[in-house]
């Protein structure tokens, strides 16, 4: 098992390696310069010239990307283009709140999609099944733009039961030690912090949810529908074995792997990809710092939030493939 | 404090969740006390002398004063760090009175010394302590590597600035946001560090910044000025505008800035909200390539002008914040023509001037859209296509192209790739060189080669002489009018829309607006 884990390790490498690479190459292939974007209306070729000479823009290419990767090694990032900030430590500051509403919505998703999925498979054709399989068709299709205003006009504005936007009310006195939110409460013995942080984390981690939630829920139905058809399946209910225990223990394990990945590839989608989830809110996590960052082609930022991103998707994968691997003895190869 | 509904029925969750939402109320500490501002964008960095955008500067405005400052609603100045200032007879010499016993966030004196001590740091490209920066401001829009020729300290209190030339702009300039004086101990510690942890004089000190979320800010109990009545400022990030309007009818936000159009008219049907427009300084204009046929041809420029139903678009499309603009400059600004009456909307007009340009049928042109929205052009899409129709109606078929970024977009107009396009200017000053020279200077985007123009635009810089600047400035503004190098649409007054219990902002045109005399009553 711990050779497994390893092996996998090792083979991530030549796939960051690759990763960083493509990312440099194609921020340069894209059209906009940095200093123009940077200038704005004010962008002369005189001050564009003097930027690009600033931000080392004039080098080769192959000088950029040794100069990243010599930075990297160093545990350096670079510095964003547009702030002048060490990448790293903005990256510090925003990716623990990018973490829990990633969690946060995952929980949501998985218990709403797994039970979801459930009820539709052993209740195939009833109401229950039909109800479910509309809403994971809705979860797909409703904007989270158009959810997200919504949620906040009933909940936030009409009844005022949860607060709008980011992470903490605006008027709480908060000095992260590790910048979780409820990490630091208990660290800090806050509970105020705590529930401060969960009612913020309410609205945009259900926003949030939908997508995964209908994918989880589409995934365990048609999972659990193969698995129930399965001999061993027949042979559980044959001796007579209660429905429940069939359910959980003979179908449901096996009908688990498919959604173990499912769930591990979301992980890397919602952690990095909650862009509209974070506009809305106006919650500081990484995919709209990257997505702006994009647009202000801040090259340094692009670069090693991607590399970073990479390196969270691999992780996940990783233990998926190490859940796999527990669950299934056939994969310990 | 958030206000709060009562519930009176609803499932057994929904109640614990109301009763978990007392718990922070009884925590949280003096919340009266703070104004909270919703902002659009998140800030840049806080050293003033490196800002380039609003966002940076709506802090920076908090935390450091200048020798001059803005006054109220106004672009007249009042005094700030200096008391008054007198200039020599060739006014090539400027001698500021400090205001006695000021002292920086840190405790050290905000003397004459210290004064000079920023300026020669914004001068002097191998200053020790200048940092990783640009300082644009003080390079390309104040011009003040050409104008200021040195900065000395005449006595403890006395700060004498030399020029090499009279500068008609030289007060205004100083009144930027860019030229707040920081703490010489702050800044020669750590110059880049400054830029995230900002010490200056003014009326707020800083707190803390969360990096995507907000900027705290708290009284400074030794202000020299009005004392602020909050004891802190919140500036919360929050980007997209109908969330940040929603977030605000919650009441999770005192203020904001950046409403959709859509959004304003419910804004003033809500007795719980206030619009407080900002007086307009800017411009949302049409510009051409004057050196490509057809727009060669004036009679051309001026059928595009006439074409164009500019009070309907601003009436339909501007959400009740746009004026119709008569000239390049706003009314406000010195140098405004009240006799140019711009271009008045009549096809029939426009069709006859095509015609007496040989172009009776029209033409076909490539119309360049703004990918994103900005004062001047609060839904820049919207306005293309109104705009293209009313062209299409004499026969000018205009293509309505769209850039996938904005950095793209201000790359091309530079490089003159666009036959036709839309933009637009805020000012910095009020001051008409900004508006003027910017247009038809030097900038890679004007295209109106005029060589008279151009002397009068250099003739106002020079001259410290307010009526003949202001006499050059009408008599530019009547050529534009005539000649239309670019077709003026609009000028914005931007909204800010406030609870109804916040008092005492006084919205400037400059967008430079001190939060010390806010007071929030909820």
């Amino acid at each position: 098992m711990v050779a497994f884990a390893l092996r996998r390790v090792l083979e991530t490498v030549p796939v960051l390696i690759g990763v960083s690479v493509v990312v440099f190459l194609v921020l340069r292939f894209i059209p906009g310069d940095p200093a123009i974007v940077l200038l704005g209306e004010r962008a002369t070729p005189q001050n564009v010239a003097r930027l690009r000479e600033q931000l080392g823009l004039n080098e080769p290419w192959s000088v950029q990307y040794w100069r990243f990767v010599q930075g990297l090694s160093r545990g350096d990032a670079g510095r964003s283009v547009r702030s002048n900030r060490p990448v790293l430590e903005e990256a510090r500051a925003r990716l623990p709140a990018s973490i829990e509403l990633t969690v946060a919505a995952l929980l949501v998703a998985c218990v709403l999609g797994i039970g979801a999925g459930i009820v539709s498979a052993t209740l195939r054709g009833s109401a229950a099944d039909h109800a479910s399989r509309v809403l994971s068709l809705a979860g797909i299709s409703i904007p989270i733009f158009w959810l997200g205003l919504v949620l906040i006009w009933i909940f936030a504005v009409q009844l005022r039961w949860l607060p709008p936007d980011g992470r903490l009310d605006a008027d709480t006195r908060y000095t992260p030690t590790t910048g979780f939110i409820f990490v630091d409460a208990l660290l800090q013995r806050r509970p105020d912090l705590a529930v401060n942080g969960l009612r913020h984390l309410i609205l945009p981690a259900i926003a949030l949810s939908t997508v995964p939630m209908a994918i989880i829920a589409r995934m365990t139905r048609s999972s659990m529908l193969e698995v129930m058809r399965a001999d061993h399946v027949r042979t559980a209910r044959s001796k007579g074995l209660p429905e429940r225990t069939v359910t959980w223990r003979h179908a449901f394990k096996n009908a688990a792997l498919p959604i173990i990945t499912v769930v591990g590839l979301q992980v890397g989608f919602l952690l990095s990809g909650a862009i509209l989830t974070e506009t809305i809110f106006a919650w500081p996590g990484i995919g709209r710092w990257i997505y702006e960052s994009i647009l202000n082609r801040d090259y340094p930022v692009v670069q090693g939030m991607t590399l970073l991103v990479a390196v969270i998707f691999v992780l996940v994968n990783l233990v998926v493939d190490v859940l796999y691997a527990a669950l299934d003895p056939r994969i310990r190869v | 404090m958030r206000r709060r509904a009562t519930l009176t029925l609803g499932p057994a969750a929904l109640l614990a969740m109301q009763a978990a939402y007392r718990v922070p109320l009884a925590n949280a500490q003096t919340p009266s006390g703070t104004f909270v501002f919703g902002a659009p964008g998140e800030p840049v960095k806080l050293d003033p002398a490196d800002v380039t955008d609003l966002e940076s500067a709506r802090l920076t405005d908090q935390i450091f004063d200048n020798l001059v400052m803005f006054d109220g609603a106004t672009t007249n100045l009042r005094p700030g760090l200096a008391t008054s200032w007198e200039v020599s007879q060739d006014g090539l010499s400027y001698f500021f009175n400090l205001r006695p016993g000021v002292t920086f966030h840190d405790g050290t004196p905000c003397d004459a010394a210290a004064v000079k001590w920023n300026f020669d740091r914004w001068m002097d490209e191998n200053h020790p302590s200048r940092g990783d920066v640009t300082f644009e401001y003080w390079s390309d829009v104040a011009a003040f590597g050409e104008t200021i020729r040195g900065v000395q300290a005449a006595d403890s209190n006395t700060v004498q600035i030399d020029l090499t030339e009279p500068q008609g702009t030289f007060l205004l300039n100083l009144a930027m946001f860019a030229f707040g004086i920081g703490s010489p101990t702050a800044i020669a510690r750590d110059p880049d560090a400054f830029a995230r942890q900002p010490v200056g004089t003014g009326p707020f000190r800083f707190v803390e910044w969360a990096p995507g979320d907000h900027v705290t800010l708290e009284r400074n109990p030794s202000y020299w000025g009005a004392a602020p009545k909050v004891d802190r400022v919140v500036v919360r990030i929050v980007p997209d505008n109908a969330a940040r309007f929603q977030v605000l009818r919650s009441g999770a936000i005192d203020m904001m800035e950046g409403a959709n159009p859509d959004d304003v008219p419910t804004a003033r049907r809500d007795s719980s909200l206030r619009v407080l427009p900002r007086p307009p300084l800017n411009i949302g204009y049409i510009n051409m390539n004057m050196r490509q046929a057809p727009f060669t041809d004036v009679r051309v420029r001026q059928a595009v002008a006439a074409a164009i139903n500019r009070p309907a678009i601003v009436e339909a499309l501007f959400g009740g914040v746009g004026e119709v603009a008569t000239q390049l400059i706003p009314p406000t600004v010195l140098g405004f023509n009240p006799e140019v009456r711009g271009p008045q909307y009549d096809p029939a007009r426009a069709r006859q001037l095509l015609a007496e340009a040989s172009m009776p049928n029209g033409f076909a042109v490539d119309f360049w859209v703004m990918p994103v929205s900005r004062p001047y052009f609060p839904s820049p899409q919207p306005i293309a296509e109104a705009i293209a129709s009313d062209l299409q109606a004499v026969g000018i078929r205009a293509n309505l192209r769209r850039e996938s970024d904005w950095g793209t977009y201000l790359e091309r107009r530079n490089k003159l790739d666009y036959p036709m396009w839309m933009l637009g200017w805020t000012g910095d000053t009020g001051d008409p060189d900004n508006f003027l020279w910017t247009f038809f200077g030097t900038y890679p985007d004007n295209t109106w080669d005029n060589d008279t123009i151009k002397g009068l635009l250099r003739q106002a810089q020079h001259s410290s002489d307010r009526a003949e600047r202001e006499r050059i400035y009408m008599q530019v503004n009547a050529v534009a009018g005539a000649e239309m190098p670019r077709v003026p649409i609009a000028h914005t007054t931007p909204p800010l829309i406030a609870r109804s219990y916040v008092q005492g902002y006084i919205p400037n045109p400059t967008g430079t607006e001190y939060y010390n005399t806010v007071s929030v009553n909820r």
